[in-house]
């Protein structure tokens, strides 16, 4: 098992990415699995992408970013794979999008051009954070571990292994963990419930009937 | 009650809630490169724009959702 990981870091929703994207590459590091890279910041351009996915052969992808219905970007929001244009490229792989939107017309085209899978979001992705307290240790916000928890289990659950739609259904699993958490506790940060929950309800996975 | 009439106190109850939330909390949303404070989604809920409509669907998709969730036992997630 081979992995491929984009975390741009040029503003304050990719420094939260790119930090609690750290998790994943410690627990595959953990598991003795390899990353062919670690694309963060500046490295997340499409010349590095393209590059690697047709010279290497990462079996799982993730992407982080910025997204739009059909595109996915990279640092600096320079589209990185868009949808009927190098969508190919992500043939045979299984293809996690912590993005908005792309689960609309990039995901169909990804498996149509022979992805594996693809993990991502049908609206905006959403997440709550308090920046101004925790800009420089976003692993530390109460706010934004919730969804980084929730939206992180797809890939943890892909590293050991399993198929997209069981990743995915532990991904779902942990949302309503939470949500039933934050519903009957007496947390004051019960507030984020509804974007919890429209992350949960926007998260799709897409399979390929033919692989 | 005229539909006009019930989106308003729609918008005024999702108002309400939001200034419940405390003022150091930023909502992330779309490819905005900073996220809004609590001031700034009232006023993009007021003025309904594309974000607030958003937010204002979302407050209610869950508020109705709530009859369905089920509450969960400890799920035994390891990772």
């Amino acid at each position: 098992m081979l992995i491929l990981i984009t975390r741009p870091k040029y503003e304050i929703a990719t420094v939260f990415c790119h930090s609690w994207t750290s998790l994943i590459i410690e627990d595959a590091k953990n598991r003795g699995i390899k990353i062919i890279d670690d694309l963060e910041k500046r490295k997340a351009s499409r010349k590095n992408i393209e590059s690697y996915l047709k010279k290497q052969d990462p079996s799982i992808v993730m992407f982080n970013g910025h997204g739009n219905s059909a595109t996915i970007f990279g640092h600096d929001n320079e589209p990185l794979i868009e949808a009927f244009k190098n969508s190919a490229l992500l043939k045979g792989k299984d293809i996690y999008v912590r993005a908005c939107d792309s689960g609309k017309v990039l995901g169909p085209d990804a498996i149509k051009a022979g992805a594996n899978s693809f993990i991502g979001y049908k609206e905006l992705f959403r997440m709550w954070t308090q920046e101004d307290d925790f800009l420089r240790n976003p692993l530390k916000d109460p706010l934004a571990k919730p969804f980084f928890d929730s939206s992180n289990q797809v890939m943890f659950s892909l590293i050991k292994g399993k198929e997209a739609k069981d990743a995915n259904e532990d991904s779902i699993k942990v949302y309503r963990k939470l949500i039933s958490q934050l519903l009957t506790s007496q947390s004051e940060n019960f507030f984020i419930l509804s974007d919890l929950y429209w992350n949960m309800q926007n998260q799709i996975c897409l399979e390929n009937s033919n692989k | 009650m005229e539909k006009e009439e019930l989106k308003d106190e729609i918008v005024d109850l999702v108002i309400a809630r939001l200034q419940t939330i405390p003022s150091n909390a930023s909502l992330h949303v779309g490819n905005e490169e900073r996220g809004f404070n609590v001031n700034e989604l009232i006023e993009q809920v007021r003025n309904r724009t594309d974000i607030g409509e958003k937010f204002i669907d979302s407050q209610l998709s869950f508020l109705r959702s709530l009859k369905d969730l089920p509450i969960e036992e400890d799920v035994n997630f390891n990772y």
